[in-house]
């Protein structure tokens, strides 16, 4: 022990804030990764720490495999976001979300909120990229009577299976999302409100005249 | 049903220790991180900041962490590389900030080393040893390390540690000795 030791140990002998740890635990929440990622960061330590009573049995690996599958979308959904945006008059429907490039189009409806229009069909061509819309003569009728309402749009829950969900607004007004999950509580579950803060919509041409 | 849900339980109740285990990691490890990022930024909310970071990267991979017995080590490590970090990337900053604003007058050389000059002095004698010196004595002095336990940390040989010490200590005393003769 030197006096440069006691002279540098005086100067390190700060301790952290009493609150460092409450703090660094929020830090560590705020910071952690999606949920998905967690699942599968999770499924892993599972499959390590507990290989001997584990990795035995078809459900563990079969679990595994689908939080892969869920990271994956969650973390790359740049491969598969497609803003949908179809214009019906002067306004526009939007749905932004990540949509499956599936060679079938998924089968879109209305949702019923306060003020929306009853049933719009929209088929988004994601597997091309190049967004293409039918809308049905009622819809279109309908969306002609209520030329302000709102629209909201989801993908059929059978269509939609696994993925996350996209949402609509009409022109510049958006939903107030709980408002919307209110009234649609058998898809609550599938809405991300995150969505509704995704890329901006696509630019395309307005829809041929049914 | 419980062959369906066991899987998922287990899971959950692994994911459960973990963090438990990783909080009280956290909790004995805190002043450790600090210190270590203190003693190269030099300022006590940017070193918290960054062992908060260190903390952050560090749950990410906890559970790949296999021994986790070397968690304080794999920590000390990461924190001493994000604090370089971090102070590279403010000196970068300071220079930038410094090019753009007027210059301004130096107050001259003091003519005595008070306590707060000697700590400076310490710190500019630090900052100029090289790293691989520079990391064994900080860690000497963080806590009242040993030199076993210095080693463990840094993954060295004690007897590479000692000569290391040995080494940081003849080269601060003789950049102290210089210093204050030139400050005369």
């Amino acid at each position: 022990m030197t006096d440069i030791d006691d002279e540098l140990r005086r100067a390190l002998a700060i301790s952290p804030s009493p609150d460092f740890v409450v703090r660094t635990r929020r830090h560590i929440v705020a910071s952690s990764p999606a949920s998905a990622t967690q699942l599968l960061v999770r499924v892993r330590s599972a499959w390590r720490v507990g290989s001997g009573r584990v990795r035995q049995g078809y459900w563990t690996a079969g679990l595994t495999a689908a939080a892969v599958l869920l990271a994956a979308l969650w973390l790359f959904p740049s491969r598969t976001q497609r803003p949908a945006v179809a214009t019906i008059g002067a306004r526009s429907l939007v749905a932004i979300g990540h949509l499956v490039p599936v060679p079938s189009s998924p089968r879109v409806e209305l949702l019923q909120a306060p003020g929306a229009i009853a049933s719009v069909g929209l088929v988004p061509e994601v597997s091309t990229g190049t967004p293409s819309h039918v809308v049905s003569a009622d819809a279109t009728a309908t969306v002609a009577s209520a030329p302000s309402a709102p629209i909201v749009v989801l993908i059929h829950p059978a269509e939609r299976r696994g993925f996350r969900l996209l949402l609509a607004a009409l022109g510049d007004r958006r939903f107030e999302l709980p408002s919307v999950v209110d009234e649609a509580p058998i898809l609550a579950d599938a809405i991300d409100v995150t969505t509704i803060t995704g890329p901006a919509p696509l630019d395309v041409a307005p829809l041929p005249a049914q | 049903m419980d062959g369906y849900a066991a899987p998922l339980i287990v899971t959950t109740r692994l994911a459960d220790e973990l963090d438990r285990e990783f909080e009280a990691r956290l909790a004995e490890s805190s002043t450790l991180a600090v210190r270590i990022a203190y003693s190269i930024l030099r300022h006590r909310e940017d070193a918290e900041d960054v062992a908060q970071d260190a903390f952050a990267k560090a749950h990410r991979a906890f559970a790949q962490l296999r021994d986790r017995e070397r968690f304080r080590a794999w920590l000390a490590r990461m924190t001493w590389r994000l604090a370089l970090d971090r102070r590279r990337a403010d000196r970068r900053r300071l220079v930038r900030e410094l090019a753009e604003a007027a210059p301004v007058a130096s107050s001259g050389v003091p003519d005595d080393l008070d306590a707060q000059q000697r700590a400076d002095a310490l710190w500019r004698a630090i900052d100029a040893l090289p790293e691989k010196l520079r990391i064994v004595i900080v860690m000497v002095n963080i806590e009242e390390h040993g030199i076993g336990e210095v080693a463990r940390l840094l993954g060295l040989p004690e007897g590479t540690v000692k000569s290391r010490l040995f080494e940081a200590r003849k080269r601060l005393k003789e950049q102290l000795t210089w210093m204050q003769e030139t400050s005369r």
